[in-house]
Order: structure tokens, then C-alpha cells, then sequence
């Protein structure tokens, strides 16, 4: 280990001596912030290129940008998707601060058909892949079950996303399950992405700037998930007016208010949505209600051109009461307070203290208990950016997280109540971590990113722990083939901030690009990941009530390696782009479950875990229409997931014989097609087909009788198929007055899910009818055609 | 825990109702394997000397037909060697599968040893013959079920207090086609006054519901938990257990290691009541 510290360290002392010299040579650096010309919002993402020197670059997180070029004359172009792109030659002659404001294109009065900006195309010469990005304008055009517009939801049709179907909580990367996924909120993690189960996700999309997803080639700022990284930023709220918008739907109502603070200085942004109080419920029933309902909160202020401050919050709860009896409250908060200094034009940083929180509650009455659980976390942040030159640019920073789990608390309610008061070990953890990422453009043709992660993963107590003989807390039965909870031969009392198992990894990141002429390039990535966290579920995907537990010395930390390669192409002058890709991942520890087993107030959840191995490999395609009246992307995958849970000895099965299955994730194709269609300035047609294998299953191959009671008696794991799963959503957006850009505009939704009313399986259940006694194969699916209409609004 | 578990099962039920239908789905069927329903109970207030033991196979799922085991020599002795022979009972037309004794003798505390020859294989399983507290009363409520409008009942008993005990309670009533078991431990709520509970939409006045509550061992816990979740459809809920397997019980073939059987060899100390809707 100590050897492979110092060579990556020599590498990277290297590198910098080889850019100092570069450095050398007498040059300038042009650097500035680049808004939307409406609102003066920052703009992240946006690509702002040098035609002589092919040299490019994009904006950061807050629409900061800097190059550093050689004296003389520049052609610069910015370009972004969904704004008219801008083209101005600059002579700099010294270095130079230079804002820009970008026009969207649905503003342009001009008749140009401009439907999406050009940015949606390949990225060729940047050592970026894996990458997916989604303007909330073609998330907002896409049609949607009940017409409620969903970031998750539309992530589902990129390539290598996927989720257990219908109204089913989570996605799934690349074969990857659902906790591998960090979710990030103005880079707050949100623990859990869905409202009700899993119909709807928790962000309203009203208030959302940007979307980035991450599958693989994971810049080394990011760590801590294993499979992917879906990186939200919301608005900053307008500068200049202040505005209203909202919508009024079939299942909520949104309304947002954004404007300035301090004549432009900084901006707010408070938005709101909340369902109605009786989903899915009848109307008449007054003892009970179901809703979820969120806040999302930013106030972003200059204090000079050098530091800006900004505040973001998000606070969002499922709330069911069943006849004041059964009483089910969920959901996450988030608060964080973030800092942008720039100590020079080439110099940028961020200091963040953000906190997080997932509270689940459940209080029943009838059963006399009341049931909570959660994780809170605060996280300290310090990150840089350092533009050294237009042929490197540092990244690099540390932080530490400090996490507080509580698997669960009981309280009896009621004097009848049969249940003890009781707390479930608290477990508490911190989590330290450092990276540097260097992106150079070695020629004009090859560029790479060299990354490196150091993450640390320390449980701390207080906390009392269980030994087991021979530190083993699942046991096998070698006469019955079967695997047990050990019985614990003591306890162990850590106290306060003592450490009890410690972690650490080195996580090496790279991505190449070769970029074979402007339009054509090939690249290659390796990212290796860990993951500390594990959400305990033994469901196909997470429930709200399910549990985060942190690694020790059983569940212990998931370490993943990804290799992939691809081919970016743009044609015909951009209007067109295809990329494609093939990965290849190995897991390393992925948690499996013995059979039978009770995650929910498990006192000790190590006696129920083993650790397995898991691989995913596949092709992806997307062949996207960038411009014209018609637009939109084609997207196919052809790919495996599987795991293994083999014997810790020779005598020892192993879960499933010890064979390699298709994990739950697992979908071997998954074709989607997406289209917007600009009919005329009034209306505009979007429409979504998806077509997949049906999810693994495992199908019985036998019965028995035992007690009377019929049981089905199962082979190997998910060895069969669901049917397949398809469906065609087409959705009808209509603008009354589309030239109006001033007072109130409104604009209709209609939309048709599953337009051909297919009964897709979510699953297939086996069990014996209650009345008749016989053997039955149920099929369960979720929704048919479903026809909704939305209306939104802003002045 | 299981309350719970049960409530969310309605709630998700609920939300996702309306869109369940039977289909036909074709399925393999693989090679019979031995079947054994050993699940002595010693009702209280009885001498326990009737026992009887089911050998079946397995067969396809769709096949109403169970197809019975003959010829098979059963036995259970205790731990002083005393040999309690259960034979077949014979069945008008052929062969029941059913083996019975009549000299039983249960003793609480005792270790039994059940053996199975059957195709010139043995099979060998052992238990121990657990009490159980006596159900307390039985409350009959009329606020259960998802809308809060069944009849149904709560089963009131004492949990003993300081040790591990483990619960199966069954019902049944003339509306089911089998009955409907509960297991669960004390965990949460030890030494307290548990109870069970069950609730049918159809249950209406002089219904009745016959109510067995049996004491068990852990092993036997863990495989009725999950023969109850594979049995209720296993893969359906959002609350499935892990991934449906074969389940195996307690019985070892001392002859053939890979030729294993299911089923299960339990012995319990049982209370029942049947009770009436008032």
C-alpha cells in the first residue's frame, strides 16, 4: 500500500512540474461568469471554446469560467443547451474579466427553429464520458404517468438507467442497485429520491437549474456510491424581476416566487408544492388523509465580484393518516450554507457546511407502537479549482462527513400497548476524504484526467457491540445446508469517539480522449469507488421504512472497478450525435441476505448479512436529433448484472449454491425513444416508447403440502423473466399566446400514458386462492392508459 | 414487528388494488421429492397419545392432487431410547400417507428423535417438546381491517418473562379454504402481555374461529416465517422476504446428503379455543 501511495504521488509532482513549464511562456487569462440574459442566473455547463486553439472549457457549478491563453486574437464561442449560441473575437492583449449573458432560444423572437441548443451534442475533445445531461425543459416536454413532471422518471430513458417498473421508488445504473446511487441536491445528499412509495420523485422541477448524471468516469470530487452520481443544482432565483410561476395539476399544485434581494446584489427563490389531501383515497373518508408536499429554498448574494454566498434548503414529507390510527410520516431535509471566493481569475473555491437528514416515522395505534428511524449527517466541504492553464485545470479539495444512525426506536403508545420502550443501537461514523484531479490537454488531440481519491471510513462509538466466536456473526448448518444467526458470546462497549473499525481506500480515477477530428472521438475511463454506506432491503426496490447502515468489520465496504471505452461522433453539422459505450464493472463485498431474513427492527443486522461479488457489463447507444422541429434521442442497452454470494469455506453453500445470478437490477435489453415535435407556435407534441425485458423472477418448480398449507417450492434465484415490459406516453403541450413574454402566460399538458393500455407486470405472485384452495399465478400491474392534464403558469 | 408489517402490507395493497388478475403463466415441473408434516402437538389438558405424521412429494404447482408416500417405516424415540412406531393408517382404495401412534408420550423439556426409512434412505431430525402459556381471553373487535369495519379478534396471552420465546398461532374459519398462521417472537415486547390478532371481511355474527396457540423453537420460527411469506405469494408485496428459495427444514438424509427432503419435525405444547362472534 505505502509503495502505491508514493508512485501515484510522484506522478502527480511530475505533472506539475511538466504544466509549470508550460506556464512559462507569456499568457493571459480570460475568466467571468456566464448568466441567463432573463434572469441573471449562473448558468452551469456552459461550454465556452477557442476556435485557434481548439481549446475549451465549461463553466463550474456557479457559472464561473477562466482560460489561459497566449497573448492575440480570439474567436469565442459559447454555446449551451436550449440558448442561442454567441460567436465574438476578442483581441486580449492582458488578462481580462468577461461576463456573458445568454439569450434562451424559446425567448428568441427570431424565426429560426431552434428547438435544443446545440450543447446536447458529443462531447468530443473533453476527457469526459459516461455523462448525461437533461435541461429542465426537456424533462418539463416529456410525458408523465398523472401528468406530474419528474426528474427521476427521465432519467429512465437514458441509456444504462433503468428502474423496477412501475411506480416503483429508485433507479438502477448500470446494473447497479439503488443505494449506489448519490443523489445530490446543491450537493446535499437526499437518502431518499421518492415521494409515495416510489409514484413520484421529491423534486420539483420548477425550482431546478441543471441535471447531470454520472455512470461512470466519476470525477474524483465525487465519492462515497459506487454506481453513478445524479448531480441537481437548483436555481438561483431571478435577479432582475420578480417573478411568479406555478401549475395546477392532477395530483399537485406548485407555485414559486424568485426575485432580487438588494437591487440585483443577490436573489431568492422559494418554491412549494404540495399533492392533494386524499390520493388514491375516497373522497368521502374524512378520518384519512395521504400527501407529500415540498419546500425548496435558495437565496444566492455578491458581497463583492469575488465572493458570493448562498443559502439553499429543501424540506419534503409523505404524511398518510389512516383513520387517526395508522399515522406514516417520511421524508428528507436538507440545509447548506456555501461560500465562492475566487483568490484569483485563475483560482476558484467553495466552502460548504451542509447537513441532511431522512426521518421515517410510523405510528399505529391499534398495535400500541410508535416506530422511528433515520440518518443525519453534516458535512464540511472545502473544494478548489485551479486554472492553470487552457491545458490544465486543477481540482482538488478534502471534507469530512459525521454521520448519526438510528436503525430504530420503539415507543409504546397506549396503556394497553404490548411493546417496550426501546432504542436500537445508535451508530454514529465519520468520514474524511481528499482528491486532486488534474485535466490536461496533452495535444490537440488527446486529453486526460487523472484523479485520485483518499477516503477514510471510521465508525466511532459509543456503542455496545456484539462479539462472535470466531468473529463470525452468520453461521452455516452444515447438516440442515442452511445459514443461521449466530449467537453472540458477549459485548463490547466502545466509548465516546472510540474507534471501532476503520477504512481506507485509494480511489484512482482516469479518463483519455482522443479525438480523432472535430466531430469524431474515441476515449477510455477506469474509476474505482467505494461505498461506506448500505441501504438494508431485501425488496427489488427501497421502501421508504428501509435502513441505512454504515460498514464494520460484517458489512463491509463496497469497492467497485469500472472500465469503459466509447465512441463519440457529431454529424451533418451537429444536427445529429451518437455516442456509444461498453463498461464493464466488478463489485467487490455487494451485501446479500440470508434467506428468511427480518431487516426492520433487527437488532443485529450483521447476523443476517454475507458478502458477495457482483459484475454488470454492456453496450450502450443514443443516437440523438439535436435541432429542427423535431428532436429528441434514441437510446438502447444491451447489458447483464449479476452477483454471487459463494461459501466462506469449501463445506459452506453459499446463498444460491454459491452461483452466479441475475441480480434484481438486471435487464438484458432496454430500448427507449423520445421525441419532441414542434407542430406550430401553439402546439408541440412530445412522446416517450420504452421498451424493456421484464425484471428477473424466480418462478416455482414444484409444491408441497405442509399444515394444510399449499408452498411453493422455488429452484435457484431469478432463473425466469417477467413478460416484457413496454409502453407509449404521448403528451400535447399548448401555448395560447406564444409570443407574449411579458404578464401572465400559461400553457396547457395533456398527456396519455401507456396510450395502448398495456397491463405490464410489475410481478407475477405464486400462492393458493383462500377460497378455492388452488394454485394461482397473479399478476400484479400498476397502471393502465392514464390520461392527465396539467396547467402552468408565470407572471 | 409483524403488526406492521402487516398494516404497510395493506396500505401498499391498497394503493396498488384494482389492477391484480389471475394469468396463466407455464411452468417447469421438477423431480419428486419426499414431503414430511411432522408437527406433533400435545393439546393442553390432554394425554397426547394420538400423533400422526403426513409423508406426501412433491408435485407441479398447478396439480390439485397431493401424491402420498407408502411404505415407509416412521419413528420417533426419546432421549431414554423409548421408540414410538407411527404406521400407516390404511384408506379405503389405497394408501393414505397418513402415520399414526397411539402410545405417545409427550413430556415438556424432552428431546425427540424422529426417523424416516423410506426407499432405503434415512432421515433424521430432532426437537424439543416446548410449553406454552394459555391464551388469557379473546377480545372480539369490530374496528380491523384496512376500512376499519371487520369483525375479527385479539388473542390475549402472557409472554414469560427473562427467556426467548418464539409464538405460531393459527386460524380458522369456514370461509378459508386453509388456515391462516402467525409466527413471531418476543423481542419487542418481552415480558409483556402479547396477543395476536386476525380479522376476515366476511366474518359476521355465530361465525366462529378456531384459535391454536403454540410455543416453538427458533429453528422451527425461522422456517415458518419464511414458508408464510413463500406460502402468501412471497415475490408480491414490497415486503417480501429475500428472494424466494427451496426452504429447508430440519430433517437430514443420514444416507444421501443431496437427496434431501422437506418439511419439517416440530413438537409443541398447543392451547386452543374456539371462539363465537357475538
Amino acid at each position: 500500500m505505502k509503495n502505491k501511495i508514493s508512485i501515484e504521488f510522484k506522478l502527480l509532482l511530475l505533472l506539475f512540474l511538466c504544466s509549470s513549464a508550460l506556464i512559462a511562456q507569456e499568457r493571459v487569462t480570460i475568466s467571468g461568469v456566464i448568466t441567463d440574459q432573463a434572469s441573471s442566473e449562473s448558468l452551469i455547463g456552459v461550454s465556452v471554446f477557442i476556435k485557434e486553439i481548439n481549446s475549451e472549457t465549461v463553466t463550474n457549478e456557479y457559472g464561473f469560467y477562466s482560460l489561459t491563453v497566449p497573448k492575440g486574437k480570439y474567436t469565442i464561442k459559447i454555446g449551451y443547451l436550449g440558448y442561442l449560441s454567441q460567436e465574438n473575437i476578442i483581441d486580449i492583449k492582458a488578462s481580462i474579466k468577461k461576463d456573458y449573458s445568454l439569450l434562451a432560444s424559446h425567448q428568441s423572437l427570431a424565426e429560426v427553429v431552434v428547438i435544443s441548443g446545440e450543447n446536447n451534442i458529443a462531447e468530443i475533445r473533453r476527457p469526459e464520458m459516461s455523462v448525461n445531461k437533461l435541461s429542465v425543459r426537456e424533462i418539463k416536454q416529456m410525458p408523465v404517468v398523472l401528468g406530474e413532471v419528474d426528474v427521476i422518471k427521465s432519467i429512465l430513458q437514458l441509456p444504462g438507467v433503468t428502474n423496477a417498473g412501475e411506480g416503483q421508488s429508485g433507479f438502477n445504473v448500470r446494473g447497479g442497485s439503488a443505494d449506489q446511487n448519490l443523489i445530490l441536491l446543491d450537493e446535499a445528499t437526499i437518502y431518499n429520491s421518492s415521494h409515495l412509495f416510489g409514484f413520484f420523485s421529491v423534486f420539483n422541477a420548477d425550482a431546478i437549474n441543471d441535471i447531470k448524471l454520472y455512470k461512470g468516469g466519476v470525477p474524483a470530487r465525487f465519492g462515497g456510491r459506487l454506481s453513478s452520481v445524479l448531480d441537481i443544482y437548483q436555481k438561483e432565483g431571478n435577479k432582475n424581476d420578480l417573478k411568479f410561476s406555478g401549475g395546477t395539476g392532477l395530483i399537485s399544485s406548485r407555485l414559486m416566487a424568485e426575485g432580487p434581494i438588494d437591487k440585483g446584489k443577490g436573489s431568492f427563490l422559494l418554491a412549494g408544492r404540495s399533492s392533494y389531501a386524499h390520493l388514491f383515497l375516497k373522497l368521502t373518508d374524512i378520518q384519512s388523509s395521504a400527501y407529500f408536499y415540498d419546500l425548496n429554498t435558495k437565496v444566492s448574494y455578491k458581497i463583492n465580484p469575488k465572493n458570493n454566498l448562498y443559502l439553499s434548503g429543501y424540506f419534503g414529507r409523505d404524511a398518510f393518516n389512516l383513520n387517526k390510527d395508522f399515522i406514516n410520516t417520511y421524508g428528507n431535509s436538507v440545509l447548506n450554507v456555501r461560500w465562492n471566493k475566487l483568490f484569483s481569475d485563475k483560482l476558484f473555491s467553495n466552502l460548504s457546511v451542509i447537513y441532511s437528514d431522512y426521518y421515517y416515522g410510523l405510528e399505529i395505534g391499534f398495535a400500541g407502537f410508535k416506530w422511528s428511524s433515520g440518518i443525519q449527517n453534516l458535512n464540511l466541504k472545502y473544494d478548489f479549482k485551479h486554472y492553470l492553464s487552457n491545458n490544465l485545470k486543477l481540482t482538488y479539495g478534502l471534507n469530512g462527513q459525521y454521520y448519526d444512525f438510528n436503525p430504530g426506536t420503539i415507543n409504546p403508545i397506549g396503556i394497553n400497548s404490548q411493546f417496550n420502550k426501546d432504542q436500537l443501537a445508535r451508530k454514529y461514523a465519520f468520514e474524511p476524504a481528499i482528491y486532486l484531479d488534474l485535466e490536461q490537454n496533452v495535444s490537440k488531440k488527446l486529453a486526460i484526467n487523472y484523479g485520485l481519491r483518499y477516503s477514510e471510513f471510521c465508525r466511532i462509538g459509543q456503542q455496545e457491540v456484539f462479539t462472535y466466536a470466531n468473529n463470525q456473526a452468520v453461521i452455516f448448518n452444515n447438516d440442515l445446508k442452511i445459514y443461521e444467526k449466530a449467537i453472540p458470546t458477549g459485548t463490547k462497549n466502545y466509548k465516546r469517539s472510540e474507534v471501532i473499525d476503520d477504512f481506507k481506500n485509494l480511489e484512482p480515477r482516469v479518463a483519455i480522449s482522443y479525438a480523432i477530428d472535430d466531430n469524431h472521438s474515441l476515449k477510455t475511463s477506469y474509476n474505482r469507488m467505494s461505498q461506506y454506506l448500505h441501504l438494508l432491503t431485501n425488496t427489488q426496490s427501497p421502501t421508504p421504512l428501509d435502513i441505512w447502515a454504515p460498514s464494520d468489520k460484517f458489512l463491509k465496504p463496497q469497492i467497485l472497478d469500472q472500465f469503459a471505452v466509447g465512441y463519440f461522433q457529431n454529424f451533418k453539422e451537429d444536427v445529429y450525435s451518437l455516442e456509444i459505450e461498453s463498461y464493464y464493472k466488478k463489485i467487490k463485498n455487494k451485501l446479500d441476505y440470508i434467506d428468511g431474513t427480518d431487516l426492520i427492527a433487527n437488532k443485529a443486522v450483521e447476523q443476517v448479512v454475507l458478502n458477495g461479488i457482483g459484475r454488470s457489463y454492456g453496450l450502450e447507444l443514443i443516437l440523438r436529433k439535436n435541432t429542427g422541429r423535431l428532436t429528441g434521442w434514441l437510446s438502447y442497452t444491451l447489458s447483464r448484472s449479476e452477483q454471487r454470494t459463494p461459501g466462506r469455506t469449501a463445506s459452506e453453500t453459499g446463498i444460491n449454491n454459491g452461483e452466479w445470478y441475475k441480480s434484481a437490477a438486471d435487464k438484458l435489453h432496454n430500448i427507449s425513444i423520445t421525441t419532441s415535435y414542434k407542430w406550430n407556435e401553439k402546439w408541440r407534441i412530445g412522446s416517450i416508447f420504452s421498451l424493456q425485458s421484464g425484471q428477473p423472477i424466480t418462478y416455482p418448480q414444484s409444491k408441497y403440502q405442509y399444515q394444510g398449507i399449499d408452498i411453493p417450492n422455488y429452484g435457484l434465484r431469478n432463473q425466469n423473466n417477467l413478460p416484457i415490459y413496454h409502453h407509449l406516453d404521448v403528451s400535447g403541450t399548448y401555448t395560447p399566446k406564444p409570443k407574449k413574454q411579458k404578464s401572465w402566460q400559461g400553457e396547457w399538458v395533456f398527456s396519455i400514458y401507456n396510450i395502448y393500455n398495456r397491463q405490464n407486470a410489475s410481478t407475477i405472485s405464486f400462492a393458493q386462492n383462500q377460497e378455492t384452495g388452488k394454485n394461482e399465478a397473479k399478476r400484479l400491474s400498476i397502471f393502465g392508459a392514464v390520461p392527465s392534464f396539467t396547467y402552468n403558469f408565470k407572471f | 414487528m409483524k403488526n406492521k408489517l402487516i398494516i404497510l402490507s395493506i396500505l401498499f395493497a391498497f394503493i396498488w388494488s384494482g389492477c391484480e388478475k389471475v394469468v396463466d403463466v407455464k411452468l417447469d415441473t421438477e423431480q419428486p421429492r419426499l414431503v414430511v408434516d411432522a408437527s406433533l402437538t400435545w393439546l393442553k389438558g390432554t394425554n397426547g397419545k394420538n400423533q400422526t405424521i403426513k409423508l406426501t412429494t412433491t408435485t407441479g404447482y398447478y396439480n390439485q392432487e397431493i401424491p402420498k408416500v407408502s411404505n415407509a417405516t416412521v419413528y420417533i424415540t426419546n432421549s431414554s431410547n423409548m421408540r414410538f412406531d407411527f404406521l400407516e393408517k390404511p384408506n379405503t382404495g389405497g394408501h393414505s400417507g397418513k402415520y399414526s401412534c397411539s402410545n405417545f408420550i409427550p413430556v415438556i423439556g424432552e428431546t425427540y428423535t424422529l426417523t424416516i426409512i423410506y426407499k432405503g434412505e434415512t432421515y433424521k431430525a430432532q426437537e424439543k417438546l416446548s410449553a406454552v402459556n394459555s391464551i388469557e381471553n379473546v377480545e372480539q373487535r369490530a374496528d380491523l381491517g384496512l376500512n376499519r369495519d371487520e369483525y375479527g379478534i385479539k388473542v390475549n396471552f402472557q409472554d414469560a418473562a427473562s427467556q426467548n420465546n418464539f409464538y405460531l398461532f393459527t386460524y380458522s374459519t369456514s370461509y378459508t379454504a386453509f388456515p391462516s398462521i402467525d409466527v413471531f417472537d418476543d423481542q419487542l415486547l418481552q415480558g409483556n402481555k402479547a396477543f395476536g390478532v386476525y380479522s376476515l371481511d366476511k366474518l359476521k355474527k355465530d361465525d366462529t374461529i378456531e384459535i391454536t396457540l403454540r410455543e416453538t423453537s427458533q429453528r422451527h420460527f425461522n422456517y415458518m416465517k419464511k414458508l408464510i411469506s413463500t406460502a402468501n405469494g412471497g415475490s408480491g408485496g414490497p415486503f417480501q422476504p429475500s428472494p424466494a428459495s427451496t426452504i429447508r427444514g430440519n430433517l437430514v438424509n443420514q444416507t444421501n446428503e443431496s437427496n434431501y427432503c422437506l418439511g419439517y419435525f416440530s413438537i409443541s405444547e398447543t392451547d386452543k379455543i374456539t371462539y363465537t362472534i357475538k
